[in-house]
């Protein structure tokens, strides 16, 4: 196992911690839940395979799962977040394509080319995610309140958390 | 065979999502069955020891809380057991509660916001837990067990948009039904009471009598709002909760002894 890996599996345990310990207990208005567990699927580097994330998806799903009692619910949204993110990449290339072995971070991409990355992908997930919990369409308007205020809570937290702990590069 | 062959490399990641989204599903729907105790929740060791330890810090900070509930539940008991001996008098032989008794135990992971909340409590089969039985709280009933670790507990809280309570509006109507509608967790509804009924809102409702999880005569709420649409049959009630479920800590499991008796029966006659 190399230093990189070792960093992936730290990084790992660290988010899942302070996603089920803090930020399961913290929601805003009863409506807005901080999914940070997202913001770890949202940095893997750009070539990553998307089988291989899409394995990842399915495992970070199942941990939060187990821990909140809700199994299945995050890891089929994490799954479709995984499999949708080579798409994304594809549509938003920039001119000269991604440097080689980086990760998309704010620094690396720029404030404006990460926030759309990360905003549509959480929007995404979040609605995938409170419409499985829902079990369909009923409850419509409840799940879109709160699909809105959880993607934009979801969407700072992961914001500052790259600030603070992402590399100035973006790559490593 | 080998177009086949190319066609399943061509789309593999696509087969692959599919595969894994149905493994997902199938996890959701294994999920909602009762009584299943599988390794992926938190009756499991590791997580269960993991969310005590992270709950133990946490109440820390709501002693002063759980003091004055502990301390009012006390009032409350020793008044009601004042009434009782003087309704008694010297004669302390009737004793109607005596097939039920009760485990003590504490919350470790409690969740209010979703739409299907479950509790985590540090009890467990080594307890004497069973799944089926109904939980409590301090001043009211809580949920009941889904599923039993060997020292931790699953209980499917009073706030899952699936379950329905059976309960009694004290002196006024002895059958009806309380849903949670999914919104916000101090309030429910109760459901299926005609409108020739004559209530008042601050009306208490609890558990009925036609029920083996909980005794009867446990208070669920107390009626909020009440309206009487023009064409509706039904009454629109809402009652608050009277357990605050975003602050419990200490709740009890009811063992009713009667409980294998009254299934058998049931059992036999659906049979």
């Amino acid at each position: 196992m190399n230093k990189d890996n070792i960093i992936k599996l730290v990084t790992f345990f660290s988010y899942i911690l302070f996603q089920v310990l803090l930020f399961n207990k913290m929601v805003f208005l009863g409506k807005g839940f901080a999914f940070i567990y997202v913001g770890f699927l949202l940095s893997f580097q750009f070539e990553l395979g998307i089988i291989a994330a899409m394995l990842i998806g399915f495992a970070t799903g199942v941990t939060v799962d187990v821990f909140s009692n809700t199994l299945g619910v995050h890891t089929s949204a994490s799954v479709l977040l995984m499999y949708l993110r080579p798409m994304l990449f594809k549509v938003f290339t920039p001119h000269g394509g991604y440097p080689l072995g980086a990760r998309p971070t704010p620094t690396l991409m720029g404030f404006s080319w990460f926030s759309t990355y990360a905003l549509i992908l959480i929007f995404l997930h979040h609605s995938w995610l409170f419409i499985v919990e829902a079990g369909g369409f009923h409850l419509f308007l409840f799940t879109i309140q709160k699909i809105i205020l959880s993607t934009f809570f979801t969407f700072s937290v992961v914001i500052i958390t790259q600030y603070l702990f992402s590399k100035k590069s973006g790559a490593r | 065979m080998r177009s086949f062959l190319l066609f399943l490399h061509k789309y593999r990641a696509f087969l692959v999502f599919i595969l894994l989204e149905s493994a997902a599903f199938f996890l959701v729907v294994q999920n909602s069955n009762y009584n299943r105790v599988t390794f992926f929740n938190s009756t499991n060791y590791v997580v269960g020891s993991l969310l005590e330890s992270a709950n133990n810090i946490n109440n820390y900070f709501s002693l002063t809380t759980t003091n004055q509930q502990l301390s009012k539940e006390n009032a409350l008991l020793r008044a009601k057991y004042l009434a009782l001996l003087k309704k008694l008098g010297e004669d302390n032989s009737v004793d109607t509660i005596s097939n039920f008794s009760f485990i003590n135990s504490k919350i470790v992971n409690n969740n209010v916001y979703l739409l299907n909340n479950t509790l985590t409590i540090n009890a467990g089969s080594n307890q004497g837990v069973q799944p089926g039985m109904g939980v409590i709280g301090n001043s009211g009933i809580v949920g009941k067990v889904k599923r039993a670790g060997k020292n931790y507990s699953t209980v499917v809280s009073v706030l899952d948009v699936d379950v329905k309570i059976s309960a009694e509006i004290k002196n006024k109507i002895n059958l009806c039904t309380v849903q949670w509608d999914g919104k916000s967790p101090e309030y429910a509804k109760v459901l299926y009471v005609p409108r020739h009924y004559n209530l008042a809102i601050g009306d208490t409702v609890t558990t009925s009598g036609f029920n083996a999880i909980y005794p009867s005569g446990i208070t669920i709420g107390i009626i909020s709002k009440l309206v009487l649409p023009e064409d509706a049959s039904f009454f629109d009630i809402q009652i608050k909760l009277v357990n605050d479920f975003t602050n419990l800590s200490l709740v009890e499991v009811v063992l009713n002894k009667d409980l294998p008796q009254i299934d058998s029966l049931t059992q036999t006659v659906e049979e």
